[in-house]
């Protein structure tokens, strides 16, 4: 098939590791995800909250500034900010949302114009499996996610173990409950954001379903909380709504409470449920055709 | 021959419906014909051997390959160009085939030198860096085509090629499959509606009819056999002429007095005929290949009253035939 033979010749070269085929999806995605200007600004944004605990870390470690504080607002000398599981829980929530609203934003791209454009029969008619596709498109929300979520955070755990002698001793737990609470909620998002894609294959509408599932599941939870008969000490209509149900692990990963909650053993339950529903409905809808009965 | 698909009882269920019935068979060709009517079961084959869809039971081999047990292997083989529109939004042209070329184990480096050269091939050099979604019917075609054979198949499936395509941009898709029939270097299905690019582009023809094998007809043999049953229109004395030709093994009839039918035996040729003619003082007016075109084949195919699984065997026609089957 040489340009100026212009004529056809198999192809007897050498071909790559058929394990780390799905990495070439995310290779092209990643640069159609930053291509709009909107979410790489909104990305970039997803950085100050770190950024700002990381400065408050440093001042709060800093004697200079802490004299300078205490002179400012007559504080007393025994005045001392300790950063600990509520600091961390805090941050955790922030970069949680913002992880679900970058979700939002960049899952329906994935997958929702592949299905529109008949592009799976493309993968599928080749060496590559539905799981390799589905793979290498989640792992493009996975590394986004992570580079918000615990990579920072756990980058401001060190910072402050390493301000601190024996912080890290003493608040070790933390640093697992970044890793495990980061960890199951960015699963959780990639997977729902996933199946909404590859369900609903309009993008605008995709990012809308999203949006709206979140946050509707969320005040319908509180709602029925609300109501009279069902105001009771725990509220179980949380498990419907994945913000409540991780909320609910985290304050039990950073031993943290803020009014009731369900157990943290339920809200783990839920969101694996989740996941199991999302993977279900790309195994109906990752297909190269669909028999239509 | 190198079987290129064997079907060994391969069924087909898909939403409660028998689609593909127990369909035997080896294809040998270099390309492979597969017609029928709408709903005859041509994709699904496909799409059976690409493995999109399980078989309810028997199987298929492609060179060889279990399409069951060995389905990765299979795709590995194979090329697709499928009938629907089909393209990755958002990538220029060369994007797009060199992603395919990936997906199939190409290196980088090669899969973007191999699909610069697809590009070309298929005549887009000069629209590779355009958005895919911005091109023509046409265009997306000949791009669909380019990915389907960037990563250097050894079989491609052609699902309706020509689809929408206007003359010019059909014509250029004819002449690309019998390149790519004639270079030798890979085998082709081309499944269509269309006999006529059909007969133009295969030395085979599977013709489908209700998810069973119709008909199945060896193109090249069928031409090599039309050019042995000639009409003959002479001006002169016929009797002579006939008696002549009739010496050589030739089988000969008169329907009129200038109007003659022969079938032609091994080892002769039409200059023959001309030899005799001229030593008898015989003018050959007209010399006409009676041919026995594939829509014969198919329209008996299609007639309700055929039995399905009739394998044509190409045999030499008596002057009764009047080669039809």
């Amino acid at each position: 098939m040489a340009v100026y033979e212009h004529t056809y010749r198999r192809y007897s070269g050498p071909r790559t590791d058929p394990r780390s085929r799905f990495l070439v999806i995310p290779k092209y995605a990643t640069k159609e995800v930053f291509r709009s200007k909107l979410f790489l600004a909104f990305f970039v944004l997803c950085f100050l909250v770190p950024l700002g605990a990381a400065v408050a870390i440093w001042f709060l470690n800093n004697s200079t500034f802490l004299e300078y504080f205490r002179a400012l607002f007559r504080t007393g000398e025994d005045f001392r900010l300790t950063l600990g599981g509520g600091f961390f829980f805090t941050l955790m929530s922030i970069q949680g949302i913002l992880a679900m609203l970058l979700t939002i934003v960049a899952a329906p791209a994935l997958m929702a114009a592949d299905l529109r454009n008949n592009a799976l029969p493309l993968y599928l008619s080749r060496p590559f499996s539905r799981t390799e596709y589905v793979l290498g498109k989640i792992v493009i929300l996975l590394a986004l996610l992570s580079a918000i979520t615990w990579i920072p955070l756990c980058f401001l755990f060190l910072f402050q173990g390493s301000q601190v002698s024996g912080w890290i001793g003493e608040y070790g737990w933390i640093g697992w409950s970044l890793l495990v609470g980061s960890g199951l909620w960015i699963v959780v998002l990639s997977m729902v954001g996933l199946a909404v894609s590859a369900t609903v294959r309009w993008k605008p509408i995709a990012s809308l379903t999203l949006f709206g599932f979140y946050f509707f599941s969320w005040s319908l939870a509180k709602m029925v909380y609300g109501l009279p008969g069902f105001r009771q000490a725990t509220p179980w209509a949380d498990v419907f709504s994945p913000i409540s149900s991780m909320l609910a692990v985290w304050q039990s990963l950073f031993r943290e409470s803020f009014g009731p909650s369900i157990p943290a053993w339920a809200g783990v339950a839920a969101l694996l449920a989740l996941c199991g529903v999302c993977l279900i409905q790309l195994g109906r809808k990752v297909r190269a055709y669909e028999v239509i009965k | 021959m190198e079987s290129v698909i064997e079907l060994d009882a391969l069924s087909v269920r898909l939403g409660g419906r028998d689609i593909l019935k127990a369909l035997d068979g080896k294809l040998t060709g270099r390309a492979i014909g597969l017609l029928g009517p709408n709903g005859a079961g041509k994709t699904t084959l496909l799409h059976t051997l690409l493995g999109f869809h399980p078989a309810s039971s028997g199987t298929a081999r492609v060179f060889g390959h279990d399409i069951r047990s060995e389905a990765r292997v299979v795709r590995g083989l194979l090329g697709y160009m499928p009938e629907r529109d089909a393209f990755i939004a958002g990538m220029t042209g060369v994007h797009f085939v060199r992603l395919m070329a990936e997906i199939s184990g190409l290196p980088s480096r090669e899969a973007l030198e191999r699909s610069h050269e697809a590009m070309f091939y298929v005549g887009l050099g000069e629209a590779r860096y355009r958005k895919v979604e911005s091109y023509s019917m046409g265009m997306k075609q000949l791009a669909k085509l380019a990915q389907g054979l960037v990563h250097g198949p050894r079989l491609l499936f052609l699902d309706e090629p020509t689809n929408g395509l206007d003359p010019p941009a059909r014509r250029r898709m004819l002449k690309l499959i019998r390149d790519l029939r004639e270079g030798g270097e890979t085998h082709l299905i081309f499944s269509s509606h269309l006999l006529r690019d059909v007969e133009e582009c295969c030395d085979e023809v599977l013709i489908l009819r209700d998810g069973q094998v119709a008909a199945y007809c060896d193109l090249e043999q069928e031409r090599r056999a039309n050019k042995k049953f000639l009409e003959l229109e002479i001006r002169g004395e016929a009797a002579p002429f006939m008696s002549s030709v009739s010496a050589l093994g030739v089988e000969c009839a008169q329907h009129s007095p200038r109007r003659l039918k022969m079938v032609l035996q091994n080892g002769m040729e039409v200059s023959d005929l001309y030899r005799i003619a001229s030593e008898q003082r015989i003018q050959l007016r007209q010399v006409t290949y009676k041919q026995d075109s594939l829509e014969d084949i198919f329209l008996k195919a299609m007639d309700p009253g055929a039995d399905v699984g009739e394998t044509r065997q190409p045999s030499p026609r008596t002057g009764d035939d009047h080669g039809r089957l």
